[in-house]
């Protein structure tokens, strides 16, 4: 459960967010909103990379802005960022490693951790390959693997789908819906992809300059006509 | 209290002098990104043009002329011909590539004007006139005035002009700025001159006010960069501050005896403390992603075995035959190259794991060579022993090296490092280097130098050549080995961007500890190997030129492979050995050196080492397409 309350962010005059409020419920929730609109600050706020005018976020009832950023990690919260960051000289198997070196195994064998984490993703034969070999598609289920071990409470995710072919987004979705049964996260998701945000979110949040405009289920969101306008515009802003 | 006056005026004027350097490298910086270390080099040219033409019999001002036109057209050289090609990198690697050309301009310098000491009288020396009881000559009076006009005049400029509002865009966005119209290369190639002409101008007044020698002048960047980085590379009134307030306490400090000798490093005090005040907020992360210009290595960290048995093997062949097949001088030159390839793994370590760039590890391998000598000569501990001590010892300096810089970006570390290299040497001479004496703190003020002889495991020169081997083989697998536990990991992380590694739990600062500890002690134990091989070492004998020459080197050899510092060694230890043989003059090498710095940057981030090791793989690839059986068995 992640409850989110009055989170204002200001970038100089300008307001990153707005008096952000949401209780996040659902095993995976989308957030959306057109560019600028404050997504990819709110997980920036998450990860205490941007500092917070005021608010405060609870993560499963703890303070997530009062623990040190390079501390987050090792609480539960993870995420991917809008690039791919894959460690090119790294092989697939250290990249996992590098992340479960700084996260509490929880008295299991690192080696099953890492093993179980890359056959997920489906990333289990290709252990051995360099960061620098992978393709975009295969750059991301590293990422996701990072996220996923060694029990993650929440991931959040920029973005994955930019750049996939057909099957490879049909092969992310399936990873993303997984997530929550695979180790138990919630999963905050950022798209512009509609069909994915549809296909697996449960509710969805909609942004539009730092303000929330929609919140609920997904598919009532994005039908409502203040959504649409966002994304939009409107015949009134054309007329005017 | 001795009567400040004239030292407060004399500082005045040689700060107005930094702040027209440090303005001339802000303006650049900003408009270009680009930190022209250079500056200092193309002022020391510009002064010994405008000294050769007046000598010849010239009239002084067509030297004048004639020397700002020639910085200036270098510097538009460099700035439309090959600061281009390094326009997407780093700002480290951006401005350590000027470090290549300085030592192009420095080598030619040296190679036409040597060292000899020689001054630039000005005409207006002769004229002086009195202010509040000092006497102040009109050169001084004049260069106060075109520093703070100079600076007042830029701040119009930048403000008001046309030229100034693309410059101010291009600071803020080169891409967004060349998409609306703004012409990228024209408004560079502005400000290159702009910096060409200040960095000639200042280089003129500091030759007449100073002293016109190569290697000094090239090093005045020094404080223009201290004041810039009061001005966090963007602040022309914070440079004019700083460049006065450093030029003053310099001067202001020589009537004083006990720090009178280290006056010079005021710039460093500076820059530290500006440093130390601009981090109170905490960390300052990188942004995500915004350049990829240190390359990562280009193998996997695999199979430790695998990469090593080549550099083992290499390692046995060398300490069994070379001492067979060398003369006793090639036999210490290649001493001093193995000894000196560790110093350079240190290098490599900081540039190839974390993307940093340290510009003073000659400066720790000193600290080692001075902490294992004054151990052996105060309590005659087995040379075992001092190697560790010195290594430890050297680790804490490289560790309080990089505090200043540790939350800060990684420009600022090669900044300060560069700054602590200078500082060094001047505290070292200052100090006179205790060495020879007996005792700790042992100095010899007459009679006999006393040496400290090589360990009792290795007493002829043969048998420290393979202990030598041995150590820094030992250093080397220790260092591949680190690279492959969660501290390597975390490292990869680092480099490959803060943010992501802060985000996946990485506790950054102390990593890069770690390696600061590390990268020193590998160096101080080189420095005790040389002590261990001379026997002395002499305070002369670090500079911080070969600081950075080992920088260079190590970019040169190639610093993501195990063979790179050893390519490095070689170019430093054993290339000035050859050209002496061949009758070449010494400063040709650093040209070269200078050019193959720029050269790596550009086109070969890997180095020799990657070509060499690029080219083996594909022979061994031919030869396993024509012989496959063979090769399989091999493998």
């Amino acid at each position: 459960m992640i409850e989110i309350r009055n989170l204002t962010v200001a970038f100089g005059g300008v307001r990153g967010l707005n008096d952000l409020s949401a209780d996040i419920g659902a095993k995976i929730t989308g957030l959306v909103g057109p560019n600028g609109a404050g997504k990819t600050t709110l997980l920036n706020a998450m990860s205490g990379f941007v500092r917070c005018a005021t608010g405060t976020v609870s993560v499963d009832g703890v303070d997530l802005l009062r623990i040190a950023m390079n501390r987050r990690a090792a609480f539960g919260v993870r995420r991917t960022f809008q690039t791919e960051q894959v460690v090119e000289n790294l092989t697939v198997w250290n990249n996992v490693a590098a992340a479960l070196d700084n996260l509490p195994t929880g008295g299991r064998a690192r080696r099953d951790l890492i093993t179980e984490a890359l056959d997920y993703v489906g990333l289990g034969r290709q252990a051995e390959r360099i960061g620098a070999t992978l393709n975009a598609s295969e750059r991301r289920l590293v990422e996701i693997a990072r996220c996923i071990i060694a029990k993650p409470r929440l991931v959040m995710m920029d973005e994955p789908g930019a750049g996939l072919s057909q099957s490879e987004s049909d092969h992310l979705r399936d990873v993303i819906v997984g997530i929550p049964e695979f180790c138990g996260a919630q999963v905050l998701l950022v798209d512009h992809d509609v069909d994915l945000i549809s296909a697996t979110c449960q509710e969805t949040l909609v942004l539009d300059f730092g303000s929330k405009i929609a919140f609920g289920v997904t598919a009532e969101v994005l039908k409502d006509p203040k959504v649409r306008a966002a994304y939009l515009g409107t015949i009134e802003d054309v007329a005017a | 209290m001795p009567n400040l006056g004239p030292f407060v005026v004399s500082g005045l004027s040689t700060g107005a002098v930094y702040v027209l350097a440090g303005v001339g490298l802000v303006v650049l910086y900003r408009a270009s990104g680009v930190l022209n270390l250079a500056q200092g080099a193309l002022g020391a040219l510009c002064a010994l043009l405008a000294w050769q033409i007046a000598d010849s019999g010239g009239p002084e001002w067509v030297g004048w002329i004639a020397g700002i036109v020639v910085a200036t057209v270098l510097a538009l050289f460099y700035g439309r011909i090959i600061a281009p090609r390094l326009a997407h990198s780093d700002p480290i690697v951006r401005a350590v590539a000027t470090l290549g050309f300085a030592l192009v301009v420095l080598g030619f310098c040296e190679f036409i004007w040597g060292e000899w000491p020689r001054s630039l009288r000005l005409p207006t020396d002769t004229i002086g006139f009195e202010v509040i009881g000092v006497r102040v000559t009109a050169t001084r009076a004049i260069a106060f005035c075109l520093g703070v006009a100079v600076t007042l005049g830029m701040v119009v400029f930048l403000n008001r002009s046309r030229l100034g509002l693309s410059m101010r865009a291009l600071a803020n966005d080169r891409e967004i700025s060349g998409l609306i119209g703004v012409p990228v290369l024209r408004v560079d190639a502005w400000a290159w001159a702009i910096s060409g002409v200040l960095a000639g101008v200042s280089g003129i007044f500091l030759a007449n006010m100073v002293r016109l020698q190569a290697i000094p002048l090239t090093y005045m960047v020094v404080p223009a960069v201290a004041a810039a980085i009061l001005g966090r590379l963007t602040s022309l009134l914070a440079v004019v501050v700083g460049g006065l307030a450093i030029g003053v306490l310099e001067a202001v400090a020589t009537p004083f005896p006990g720090v009178s000798a280290v006056r010079s490093a005021a710039p460093f005090v500076f820059a530290v403390g500006a440093l130390l005040w601009y981090q109170r907020g905490g960390l300052m992360l990188s942004r995500i992603d915004q350049f990829r210009s240190i390359p990562a290595s280009f193998e996997a960290v695999g199979s430790l075995w695998r990469q090593l048995r080549g550099g083992i093997l290499l390692a046995l062949i060398v300490a069994i035959a070379l001492p067979q097949l060398t003369s006793a001088y090639w036999l210490k030159a290649s001493t001093s190259v193995i000894i000196v390839a560790l110093c350079s793994l240190s290098v490599a370590l900081l540039y190839a794991q974390l993307g940093m760039v340290s510009l003073c590890q000659y400066a720790l391998f000193g600290v080692g060579g001075w902490v294992a000598l004054r151990l052996f000569h105060a309590f005659h501990l087995p040379f075992e022993l001092n190697i560790l001590a010195a290594g430890l010892a050297a680790s804490i300096f490289g560790v309080i090296f990089g505090l200043p810089a540790l939350r800060m970006r990684g420009l600022y570390f090669a900044l300060i490092t560069l700054m602590i290299a200078g500082a060094f040497q001047i505290i070292i001479n200052a100090t006179s280097f205790p060495d020879g004496g007996p005792g700790l703190s042992g100095k010899v003020y007459a009679g006999v130098r006393q040496f400290m002889p090589h360990p009792p495991l290795a007493p002829s020169d043969a048998a420290y050549f393979r202990y030598v081997v041995v150590v820094v083989a030992i250093g080397f697998a220790l260092t591949m080995l680190i690279e492959r536990t969660r501290v390597g990991r975390a490292w990869a992380l680092i480099r490959r961007s803060e943010p992501v590694a802060v985000a996946m739990g990485v506790n950054i600062v102390a990593y890069k500890v770690i390696a600061f500890a590390i990268a020193g002690f590998l160096a101080g134990v080189s420095g005790a190997l040389m002590a261990g091989s001379i026997g002395q070492l002499d305070g002369r004998a670090f500079p911080a030129s070969e600081s950075i020459m080992l920088f260079a080197l190590t970019v040169i050899g190639g610093a993501f492979h195990w063979s790179g510092p050893i390519f490095a060694g070689l170019l430093l230890r054993a290339v000035p050995g050859l050209l002496t043989d061949w009758h070449i003059d010494g400063n040709l090498a650093i040209m070269v050196f200078g050019a193959g710095l720029l050269h790596a940057l550009i086109t070969a981030p890997q180095g020799i080492s990657g070509q060499v090791v690029g080219l083996g793989r594909m022979l061994s690839a031919k030869l396993s397409a024509v012989m496959p059986r063979a090769m399989e068995r091999k493998l």
